[in-house]
């Protein structure tokens, strides 16, 4: 087994999901995936001085990532991939502090992170999904560590607020539920009566 | 420490990426206050629950055919790197 078999090949997992949470479809991913592993291959001398050979490898990705010839760059900047497109329109409205919803499931979570813009929801990815520190994020973005910050607080928020809004809207639908069902037994009643 | 100051820095706590003095801030805050030990651990649930919804969203399942055909195209690109080495070494 060579060295990079050894060092890289264990993150390939890791790599491809969060390759997969920033590129639109699964060929986009795939293609992320194997050009990041392709140069980290020709600059396996570069490994030597790295504690954590995933962080390079998510270095490397970024790197690649930001190529002009990338084709998934022309993926909308600010694009969410839920659809909700303006991130300045949604700061905006959460400007309080949401508590956070305790009653949510992972797919609905899953969902108010697709709904987060690109650069809110790969911050939130690297540092509580990938365990990168702000200042490892803050490399691999190429951004200072006061940014990093800022963008996880925007982030967080907001994934809140838009899990509130969530559960809120399940509330309602539930509250309408049995409002409807209400009806309908008293109607059924009357119509006996 | 206030409880809506607590808020802005629950994450950075939870994080463990707070100066000391900070840190001391908010575990004496959170001794006194049941509400925010309730936000903080609503917090720590909602990260558990974004780690497995990322783990566990479809499109991040790697399927075995690309693992392989990777391998394989790395291993042509690393046996490659060595041949043209190779050749380096011996022109020099």
């Amino acid at each position: 087994m060579t060295a990079f078999e050894a060092e890289a090949m264990p993150h390939l997992k890791r790599l491809f999901r969060l390759a997969a949470w920033l590129t639109p479809d699964r060929i986009g991913a795939e293609e992320l995936v194997q050009e990041t592993l392709v140069l980290a291959l020709a600059s396996i001398k570069q490994l030597e001085g790295e504690s954590d050979a995933c962080v390079w490898l998510i270095r490397i990705m970024y790197q690649v990532k930001g190529k002009p010839s990338a084709r998934w760059r022309s993926w909308g900047k600010h694009r969410a991939i839920g659809g909700i497109s303006d991130d300045r329109k949604i700061t905006a409205v959460v400007s309080f502090e949401p508590r956070t919803p305790q009653d949510v499931t992972e797919e609905e979570v899953s969902g108010a992170l697709r709904c987060l813009p690109p650069e809110l929801r790969e911050v939130i990815l690297l540092s509580n999904v990938e365990d990168l520190s702000y200042k490892e994020a803050a490399d691999v973005l190429g951004i200072t560590v006061g940014v990093v910050m800022m963008r996880l607080a925007r982030g967080r928020k907001m994934l809140r607020a838009n899990l509130r809004a969530t559960v809120d809207r399940r509330g309602n639908a539930s509250d309408e539920r049995i409002a409807r069902a209400f009806t309908a037994e008293r109607g059924g009643t009357n119509a006996v009566l | 420490m206030q409880c809506c100051e607590f808020r802005e820095v629950a994450c950075s706590f939870l994080d463990d990426e707070l100066l000391v003095e900070t840190n001391h801030e908010v575990i004496r805050h959170l001794e006194t206050c049941a509400d925010c030990r309730r936000e903080l651990t609503a917090r720590q649930e909602l990260r558990l629950k974004l780690r497995a919804a990322v783990a566990h969203a479809p499109e991040v399942i790697m399927s075995k055919e690309f693992a392989e055909r990777l391998r394989t195209h790395l291993r042509a690109r690393a046996r490659w790197r060595r041949f043209f080495g190779g050749l380096i070494k011996l022109n020099l």
